[in-house]
């Protein structure tokens, strides 16, 4: 590529470009890069299928003893505020317009993040 | 797993793209790529200036298309859309280390752009100290084009930029090596 300097311009532009293909074409430890790109995707794969159960059962666990008292005192005060537990839509409905609506958040968290596990899948 | 580097036939390629894609069968994947490799990991140290970045980024750039394989619609040429996930890899990184420094910068000065790595690969030849010298987004132009050998409407596909830019900044860039590399 130095030695053109009266060459026409378009065998110089060819020159150009092989001198750049040249360039890009040097020699890389392909294999190497190959090889830890895999472990990145391995590692991506078990993470991807491993990462929403790991959240689910992180916000459980914080989470859990707290609602279980909610859940128990909510179930011992229905009778007194006058609901009566049923296993029926009308009383599972009484049921949920009790619950405070953190809770049901925190159910359709837990679903939404079931979901888009198998989702992803 | 071992890297072929010679090129593949368009059926080869069509063969291998859909055992990656419906079986994610990474041999078949690595063998798809494995020619790609090289020239993307060359780019992306024209850029980076720094062998540990580009090898990195080179690394994301697979990660990236091994998981966006089913976006790819086989309408453009994969070549153009492997390049196309390098470039955006870049831009990523160098927004992140933007953010990075300007991070530091409440506590020091943040270095000049083109000597933040301490790793920087030295250009082996007068082409490459040309090419370094042109602005980041002439050299990424001209090579995609002549290094790499994507047409402007790749480059512009890739690159979000308007034809017209494309094909301008391509010629400018393309006079200046020529006349300054002559």
């Amino acid at each position: 590529m130095n030695t053109h300097e009266s060459g026409d311009p378009m065998r110089r532009e060819a020159e150009l470009d092989t001198a750049l293909q040249a360039l890009l074409a040097q020699s890389v430890d392909t294999e190497r890069l190959v090889r830890g790109a895999q472990r990145r995707i391995t590692r991506w794969r078990w993470m991807r299928v491993l990462t929403p159960w790991l959240v689910a059962i992180a916000i459980s666990v914080a989470l859990g003893p707290v609602l279980w008292r909610l859940a128990g005192g909510l179930v011992s005060t229905l009778p007194s505020v006058g609901v009566k537990l049923e296993l029926t839509p009308a009383g599972l409905a009484a049921l949920a317009a009790q619950l405070p609506v953190y809770v049901w958040a925190f159910v359709a968290g837990i679903g939404v993040t079931v979901a888009a596990t198998f989702a992803e899948r | 797993m071992d890297a072929c580097a010679t090129d593949l036939d368009a059926d080869a390629e069509r063969r291998l793209l859909q055992a990656a894609r419906l079986s994610a069968d990474s041999v078949a994947f690595t063998r798809l790529v494995s020619p790609h490799v090289g020239p993307i990991r060359r780019y992306l140290e024209r850029f980076t200036q720094d062998s540990a970045d580009a090898d990195d980024l080179a690394q994301e750039t697979l990660v990236t298309a091994w998981r966006r394989l089913g976006d790819y619609d086989g309408r453009g040429r994969f070549k153009a859309w492997l390049f196309a996930i390098a470039y955006r890899e870049f831009l990523q990184h160098a927004r992140s280390r933007r953010r990075f420094w300007r991070a530091l910068g409440r506590f020091r000065a943040e270095p000049a752009a083109e000597t933040v790595s301490g790793d920087a690969p030295a250009a082996s030849s007068d082409l490459e100290r040309l090419l370094d010298a042109l602005e980041p987004e002439a050299r990424s132009l001209v090579l995609l084009s002549k290094g790499v050998g994507l047409s402007h409407a790749e480059i512009a596909d890739i690159t979000g930029k308007p034809l017209g830019t494309v094909k301008s900044v391509i010629n400018r860039a393309t006079r200046r090596l020529i006349d300054e590399h002559a």
